[in-house]
């Protein structure tokens, strides 16, 4: 912040300054967001900064993290996957129901990637090659899936999995659970491939401008497969986390996250016309409702008002960011 | 006799193909479900049909206004069930019926007015503007109810669901006399042919002088009463409203209309498509029921039938598009 301070001074005009302030606050808008509220927290109570809710915070977080992962990839592109949170849960249920069948840990892990993969991979070509909508192809396929999962379990919860197969949910690396190790990692590797691969530039061109993209040589179809088949295989990792988390599958995991994940990415600046919005930005708005969960826990708001705040909450961070794009027209 | 398809003539078979899909699709199923069961088409079991896809054809209505200037109104569900259950409330404070009745249309036009309002002048994403109040009014019966369904109305606040007409039950009367209203409105008159203007160019539309922020209003404000109307159709239908009626509806909406025709991009489908959606789904789910099909499979198929009607919607637009270029 000392260098923004310095930098804002070096502007002469009140204009410039103005734009340089705005530009600051464009882009962290979500951690500013962020920081209000946990500092608005800590006032009302000083034992909330405990660490072990902290970590807790985070644990809670990782799921939604990685779906926010995978569904940026296809929102960067223009693109809408609903179908995530019935991919996360049911290759999930197929890995649990491996396990309990006795199969190698290793390998039910690997099929659950597989069908992450295979999810993804059906979704983009239905909507490349086809030309399906992709909000109704994922649509079915999220009714299909969630469907599929009944007809396995017949409403049946599946518990009580091997030690081997947990490992990525039940585990701690240094005192660090592995779930938040595992977020972290995810979100470092898309940043990079994201902001400094030809990839990731790619990806960007493809969604703000698919036709520039196509005619300046960008195979902007098989940047559209991959990011379904990667949003398959990173929901189909998220489900293999949680399940193993909570040592449990039940046929309404995930049933409506996809909701808040939309929410998350577009607080935290991605926007759904596609082209802009930066991981970064995401993981703020994944923190900000892993945030307003903690406290409204913490200050005991009954079940029944959690879901009417939570929507509250959405809305003002959405107006706040169109706000945001209202003025940034304004100013260029 | 001169058989064979000349261009023109190919394309005019495959814009009746284009237009008429759907009742093409309806008629097959219809033939179908006769040929293996004659029982199934009973003037009862008919209208039995018809009176079950009555609320679903009036919120694929409201689901329509939107699609066709380019908007997604996710909230109608909730406005459904939310203005509902003010109506049944003030009822069973000893409110007056009318009371109750302008109490729900007015909270659906206050919810449509909020989205409208904060999609035209906050320029807030319509997707995520209607999903938030979606959630918040969801979240508020929930709030209002504890999770305890309200339950039986006095006869008069039941008009609406509960009576017939000449022997036809007054829910599909209503909705055959909004869709007729709508039709015209969409096609006759000079709104319609703006909505449609905005929805397939809305700079276009800018530049020749309509007003899209007042456009959009109105769509939004009229998908809002048309979904409360729908909610106090089906609460005095069942004489009952739950916290979670109509949750999820907003999806079989959106399939009735994408397999209608109604184009998600805005400015192309028409309710004449919309309502063969409707009827196809809904005979679909009562085949499904007809063939003892096992719950644990419905929604599955569900699904399927959804998949496949939205790959043949676009495998159409393909064929379109390749003719256009032609």
């Amino acid at each position: 912040m000392g260098d923004h301070a310095i930098l804002f001074f070096n502007h002469r005009s009140t204009a410039a300054r103005m734009r340089f302030l705005f530009a600051i606050v464009d882009d962290y808008l979500i951690w500013i967001l962020l920081v209000v509220s946990l500092l608005g927290m800590g006032l009302i109570s000083r034992t909330f900064f405990s660490l072990q809710n902290l970590v807790n915070l985070l644990m809670n977080s990782t799921t939604l993290g990685i779906l926010v992962i995978a569904e940026s990839l296809c929102v960067i592109l223009g693109k809408l996957d609903l179908s995530i949170e019935s991919t996360l849960a049911f290759a999930a249920l197929v890995g649990a129901l491996m396990v309990k069948a006795n199969a190698p840990p290793a390998l039910a892990i690997i099929v659950v990637i597989l069908i992450g993969v295979a999810v993804g991979a059906i979704n983009g070509i239905f909507v490349v090659s086809l030309g399906v909508n992709p909000f109704m192809q994922t649509l079915s396929m999220n009714i299909i899936l969630r469907g599929l999962m009944f007809v396995l379990t017949k409403g049946i919860t599946v518990y009580g999995f091997p030690d081997g197969y947990r490992l990525f949910g039940d585990t701690s690396l240094l005192g660090v659970p592995t779930p938040i190790l595992l977020l972290a990692l995810l979100y470092a590797l898309f940043l990079v491939l994201l902001h400094k691969r030809q990839w990731g530039r790619q990806m960007y061109a493809a969604g703000s401008n698919p036709r520039a993209a196509f005619l300046s040589g960008i195979n902007v179809g098989r940047l559209n497969v991959l990011a379904f088949i990667l949003a398959g295989a990173l929901s189909a990792f998220a489900g293999l986390v949680i399940s193993t988390r909570f040592d449990a599958v039940t046929n309404t995991l995930a049933r409506g996250q996809v909701f808040d994940v939309f929410a998350a990415a577009v607080m935290g600046g991605i926007a759904l016309s596609g082209g802009r919005g930066s991981l970064i930005g995401a993981v703020g708005g994944v923190l900000f409702l892993g945030c307003i969960a903690s406290i409204l826990t913490w200050l005991r708001v009954s079940p029944f008002g959690v879901q009417t705040v939570r929507g509250c909450v959405i809305l003002l961070a959405i107006v706040l960011d169109a706000l945001k794009n209202k003025l940034r027209e304004r100013a260029l | 006799m001169n058989i064979s398809l000349s261009a023109p003539r190919m394309s005019m078979l495959l814009r009746l193909a284009d237009d008429y899909l759907i009742w093409f699709l309806f008629g097959l199923s219809v033939l179908v479900m006769t040929a293996v069961s004659p029982s199934f088409f009973s003037v009862k079991n008919l209208i039995s049909i018809a009176l079950g896809s009555s609320v679903l054809g009036i919120m694929v209505i409201a689901a329509t206004l939107p699609f066709l200037i380019g908007k997604f109104d996710l909230s109608i569900e909730s406005t459904l069930a939310f203005a509902a259950l003010i109506g049944a409330l003030i009822i069973k404070a000893g409110g007056w019926t009318s009371a109750a009745f302008v109490a729900v249309l007015g909270v659906g036009c206050a919810i449509g007015l909020v989205n409208g309002l904060a999609i035209v002048y906050l320029g807030v994403n319509p997707f995520v503007q209607t999903l938030a109040m979606q959630i918040i009014f969801r979240g508020l019966i929930f709030l209002i109810t504890g999770g305890i369904p309200v339950y039986g109305f006095p006869r008069a606040y039941r008009v609406l669901g509960n009576t017939e007409i000449v022997g036809v039950p007054t829910p599909i009367v209503i909705v055959v006399a909004l869709y007729v209203v709508f039709i015209v409105l969409l096609a006759r008159t000079r709104w319609g042919r703006r909505l449609y203007a905005v929805g397939q160019n809305s700079r276009a539309a800018f530049s020749s002088g309509i007003s899209i922020g007042r456009v959009h209003l109105a769509v939004f404000v009229l998908a809002g009463v048309l979904a409360a109307f729908a909610g106090l159709i089906l609460s005095s239908r069942l004489d009952s409203i739950d916290y979670n009626v109509g949750s999820g509806m907003v999806f079989d909406v959106f399939a009735a209309a994408v397999i209608g025709g109604v184009s998600l991009n805005g400015g192309r489908g028409s309710l004449v498509g919309a309502i063969g959606g409707v009827l196809l789904l809904s005979i679909l789910s009562s085949v499904l029921t007809w063939l003892n099909i096992s719950i644990y499979w419905v929604e599955t198929t569900r699904g399927f039938i959804i998949l496949f009607a939205v790959v043949v919607d676009a495998m159409k637009n393909t064929v379109r598009e390749r003719l256009a270029r032609r």
